[in-house]
């Protein structure tokens, strides 16, 4: 699941160890703000992964800006 | 004139929202703060992962703070300053926790340690969390929104007691990328205890680290240590995937 797909109203990716897809999202995402640097983990910067509308979950992230349609 | 010193262990939780001031900086201002602008080497800040789980109620990272604090400061006024602090930064939506013990006091070691470990691996009640802190000697309270911060703020502190347990906050800023620098070299210059690869073996003081990106530190051993990994024959500072790891 390399790219959000939408569960129980929620936008939800699991990038796994491979965030190529993490980045090249990020990188045409309006919505993307950098997280505190000591949030992210991604030594790329722009990277879903080290936005902070990202929210972890167990498995993956949920993205919080996405909009609902 | 002999002035007394507290050693005090404080860790905060939940008192951020997303898109605001995150828990990691308002727990180094208010290090800043009780410390009387006076920090300490041990000041640092440990951030500690907590479970992440459907059951539980976070904001984004589900992680405490940490520090240790020297200060001529009772536990109760340096309580009432955290709390004021908290209260002025703290977002809208946050359930704020806030846990301190004087190091120099009786507290169970043990009991805190095996609450911060369940704590990363299952869900827990704010009740048992009162409960723990009370039976162990903890000053924990709630200040705002729900009070399940509590939680986080308990299992942190019991996380920094254990020892081998989360990220240093903030990045040591004064290598150049690129370069190489001696073991010696990098403990001189950013004021950590040792380097450290990801089993835990600390460096010789002769061997060599090129920087590659922002240095970063571990919790180790009771100790402030720069991880590094191989890579390409030769020692280079951890990688951000790797650090998400502690």
């Amino acid at each position: 699941m390399s790219q959000f797909i939408k569960i129980d109203s929620r936008w939800c990716a699991d990038f796994g160890n491979d965030l190529s897809a993490s980045r090249d999202i990020a990188a045409c995402c309006h919505y993307f703000d950098a997280d505190d640097e000591d949030e992210q983990v991604d030594d790329v910067a722009i990277s879903c992964v080290n936005c902070a509308f990202r929210r972890w979950l167990a498995q993956g992230v949920e993205c919080m800006k996405l909009p609902p349609s | 004139m002999t002035l007394t010193t507290h050693s005090l262990l404080i860790c905060i939780d939940d008192t951020d929202d997303i898109g605001t001031k995150g828990t990691g900086e308002i727990a180094q201002e208010i290090a800043m703060i009780v410390s009387e602008g006076q920090l300490s080497r041990c000041a640092f800040v440990t951030r500690h992962q907590l479970l992440v789980h459907p059951d539980i109620a976070y904001t984004s990272h589900n992680s405490a703070m940490c520090f240790q604090v020297r200060t001529r400061l009772s536990l109760a006024q340096a309580k009432m300053l955290a709390i004021a602090h908290i209260k002025q930064q703290m977002a809208a939506a946050a359930d704020p926790g806030l846990a301190i013990i004087d190091l120099h006091q009786a507290f169970d070691e043990t009991a805190l340690i095996e609450f911060g470990l369940a704590a990363k691996q299952q869900v827990t009640t704010k009740a048992n969390a009162y409960q723990v802190a009370a039976d162990a000697g903890v000053d924990l309270s709630e200040h705002g929104g729900t009070g399940d911060g509590v939680i986080g703020a308990l299992a942190g502190l019991g996380l920094r007691l254990f020892g081998n347990d989360g990220r240093v906050k903030g990045q040591l800023l004064t290598q150049q990328v690129g370069q190489i620098y001696s073991v010696a070299q990098l403990i001189e210059t950013t004021g950590v205890d040792r380097v450290i690869d990801a089993k835990d073996n600390a460096l010789a003081l002769t061997e060599l680290v090129m920087v590659t990106g922002k240095l970063k530190a571990v919790y180790r051993q009771h100790q402030n240590s720069i991880l590094v990994m191989p890579l390409a024959g030769q020692w280079v500072n951890a990688d951000k995937q790797l650090l998400k790891t502690y």
